[in-house]
């Protein structure tokens, strides 16, 4: 996937180390993904 | 040469099967070439074909078996410890998600001609709570028409093989050499690709504590949530703000960013 992004010609592009895992075990807050409406970029 | 025939001829239904079993184990020891000999022999009378055909998907299924109770189990680690292992990681997870969340069970018949989705494929299911005897059911059907058409291939083409055979035989013990060194570069090929890959990551992936720094700031980067359709319905959480991306749409989702765009992105 950042791949991807970067042959799109995106310049900064990173990979969260350990995924939503490890953001999770770090204790971080979370949100419930709403998925009827998924939210789009602006 | 001519002695690894002479033993493939004479062990060679426990000899598939062994090999058939530590490939959908996950060890990188393709079963398609000894499948597609060993159809050979069988239409030069030296095998019988059915007792290929019949140990093949026997040992398919006890591989296929295992990685499901342990995906049972131990649910999506399994899953990242074999890409973490795979020679093709970047590609793992992600794509064995999608297929597997688009196809469901239908997917196991063709799994075994795909690339890395054929180890992955049944812990995903067991993680999935698909009932057993489906997935038996399915994974016997897709073990047959993988382990048959291999045979059949060596079956119709028996006469180039044995004339393969010939030419290696002729070569002696050098033709031994020869298939060894061919295998071992083939494995460090693939192993260069993959200590490439991860080399790549580690330098480029950001760890959580920095983005949650980042995300308190003004000019914070976008967060992607990469992860299937599946995924997300298992586990519907998000990091705060994230956008959950489709990946067959992905050109979409970007096509307004300018591409000085910082974007974090993540899987499970």
């Amino acid at each position: 996937m950042a791949r991807l992004l970067l042959d799109r010609g995106f310049m900064a592009v990173r990979p969260l180390a350990g995924g939503l895992d490890a953001w999770v075990e770090a204790g971080f807050d979370v949100e419930e993904v709403d998925l009827v409406g998924w939210r789009e970029p602006a | 040469m001519n002695e690894l025939v002479a033993a493939l001829t004479r062990w060679g239904v426990p000899l598939v099967g062994a090999n058939v079993l530590l490939e959908q184990l996950g060890l990188p020891i393709p079963a398609v070439p000894t499948l597609v000999l060993a159809g050979a022999l069988a239409a030069d009378g030296k095998l019988p074909l059915a007792g290929l055909l019949a140990v093949s998907v026997a040992a398919s299924l006890a591989a296929d078996t295992v990685w499901f109770l342990l995906g049972r189990r131990h649910g999506h680690r399994v899953l990242k410890t074999l890409c973490r292992l795979s020679l093709s990681p970047d590609s793992c997870v992600r794509q064995t998600e999608s297929i597997f969340d688009r196809w469901g069970l239908w997917s196991l018949l063709v799994a075994k001609f795909v690339p890395g989705f054929s180890t992955v494929a049944p812990p995903l299911a067991g993680s999935g709570r698909v009932a057993l005897a489906p997935f038996l059911a399915f994974s016997a059907v897709g073990a047959s028409l993988w382990a048959g058409a291999s045979l059949l291939l060596g079956a119709l083409f028996h006469g180039a093989v044995d004339r393969i055979l010939d030419s290696l035989s002729r070569l002696g013990s050098g033709a031994l050499v020869l298939l060894v060194g061919a295998f071992v570069v083939f494995l460090a090929v693939k192993w260069e690709q993959r200590r490439r890959f991860f080399k790549e990551l580690r330098m480029a992936r950001i760890p959580p504590h920095e983005l949650r720094g980042l995300l308190g700031s003004d000019a914070g980067p976008l967060v992607f949530d990469v992860r299937s359709s599946g995924a997300v319905q298992r586990d519907p959480r998000r990091i705060p703000g994230a956008v959950v991306i489709d990946v067959d749409r992905l050109d979409e989702f970007v096509a307004a960013l300018p591409k000085d765009q910082e974007i974090v992105l993540y899987c499970t």
